[in-house]
């Protein structure tokens, strides 16, 4: 459709929605930046319409199942080691938060309203299966310069990997073998440029 | 000047719902579409808004952020929606080009952006003009400070009557950015106008362009800053100083 003003054709919905899911043909992707180049508008569009997908919650398309015995000892596992969490990062948070003399020295944290609408982990699915040579562990960014540090744990709480990264994704080392169809869980820490944290409850995924 | 940076697998990486394959209509949409009497489609279509009602909000308050013009912008963009039987929503296609929450966050904000325009208008032209000249001018110049070579205390004249010499010479130094611009690829242009123009931060253009970390925008405009600063010597600008 033309702009009115600068009589320019935009981008389609349809088009600027498989730019932004990666999904042109290489010539039409570079015939989108060409217009990118020359159209403002649509590359502002662009980016807002990341940024939305970002950090707005998913879609919840899957029917919502009714806890089973064995999910719900999986549930107790995962609020368990939730609190494993809290305690690890609460000594931190409160060290930062007051020295010797009492004085306030880190950040407040976010109240928890906020820290959940932002950081979340999308991918694998509660209860998911991953193949660990080709899935990915993905979660929507808490903030444009946040750090994050993903955590993977075992049934224990003991922690098998952790890395930290700018990205919102990461893959399993090639070098960690994890059995296949033994059961880990997994969560997101973020420290946001502000200096503040927030972190994503737990979940749980077995190997494929 | 460079080429997209590629994941692992060749591609750009693609975050995609586990619940959105582009390749498969949401249930709720495909029972809407699917309804064959209005009890079953009006079912299907709370359905679906419910689905999709924290997504449509962050899309409405990207527009509206205050809470009451949100909720205004919110039910209108629901009735566009739901209009002319479902019109807009029949046009989504689960062909793997996009994924239906992507599609839906376009076009809720471009309904929201018309619904704009219509309220409150479009920024003057005049007024909107001489803000974006005044804009790109600023951030060419902060462009040309990064390309060019710093001032030489040597260069400074204290001298009034130079200021007509300094106007000529900033017009020179524009259009010898311009120049070594236009032979940029529209990628690297995208770049530099995301970061100097959009002022867009190194994690939001690497989102943005599909690249996997804010490093890569850095090497890149690093790059380009470079290959500027070739072509400008190439072309006799030595300094950024008018």
């Amino acid at each position: 459709m033309p702009d009115e003003d600068t009589n320019i054709a935009h981008l389609s919905a349809e088009r600027l929605a498989s730019y932004i899911d990666g999904n042109l043909t290489p010539a039409e992707h570079n015939t989108a930046l060409a217009h990118f180049d020359d159209c403002a508008d649509c590359r502002r569009e662009m980016t807002d319409a990341r940024r939305v997908i970002a950090l707005a919650p998913p879609a919840h398309s899957e029917p919502v199942r009714a806890p089973t015995g064995s999910r719900r000892v999986r549930v107790w596992v995962a609020a368990a080691l939730a609190a494993v969490v809290v305690f690890a990062v609460v000594p931190t948070v409160l060290r930062n938060r007051s020295g010797p003399d009492g004085a306030t020295r880190g950040p407040d944290r976010l109240p928890q309203s906020e820290t959940v609408s932002q950081l979340a982990t999308v991918a694998p699915v509660d209860d998911g299966a991953i193949t660990p040579a080709s899935d990915s562990f993905v979660w929507r960014a808490a903030s444009a310069d946040a750090e994050y540090r993903l955590r993977i744990m075992d049934a224990t709480g003991g922690i098998v990997w952790s890395t930290s990264t700018v990205d919102t994704s990461a893959t399993l080392p090639a070098n960690l073998r994890l059995p296949q169809g033994s059961e880990y869980f997994w969560s997101v820490d973020a420290l946001l440029a502000d200096g503040h944290s927030t972190t994503t409850r737990v979940h749980h995924f077995t190997i494929r | 000047m460079f080429s997209r940076p590629s994941s692992s697998s060749g591609a750009v990486k693609v975050r995609v719902l586990a619940t959105d394959n582009p390749r498969v209509l949401p249930p709720e949409l495909q029972a809407l579409l699917d309804g064959t009497d209005a009890a079953s489609r009006d079912a299907a279509w709370a359905a679906l808004v419910r689905s999709h009602n924290g997504l449509l909000l962050h899309a409405v308050r990207s527009v509206f952020p205050q809470h009451d013009a949100a909720m205004d912008a919110y039910t209108l963009v629901l009735e566009r929606l739901r209009e002319n039987d479902f019109r807009r929503l029949r046009t989504y296609v689960a062909d793997g080009r996009s994924a239906f929450s992507t599609w839906l966050v376009v076009v809720a904000r471009r309904l929201c952006l018309d619904h704009h325009r219509q309220r409150y208008g479009r920024t003057p032209r005049g007024e909107h003009d001489v803000a974006a000249a005044e804009q790109q001018r600023a951030a060419r110049r902060r462009l040309l400070d990064l390309t060019a070579s710093p001032l030489d205390a040597a260069d400074i004249v204290d001298d009034a009557s130079g200021l007509a010499d300094r106007e000529l010479r900033s017009a020179e130094l524009r259009h010898a950015l311009d120049v070594a611009l236009a032979d940029l690829t529209p990628a690297d242009r995208v770049l530099l106008k995301m970061r100097f123009e959009d002022e867009l931060s190194a994690q939001e253009i690497a989102t943005a362009l599909g690249w996997p970390t804010p490093f890569h925008v850095y090497r890149h405009l690093n790059a380009l800053y470079a290959e500027l600063r070739c072509r400008l010597v190439a072309r006799g600008v030595m300094s950024s100083a008018p």
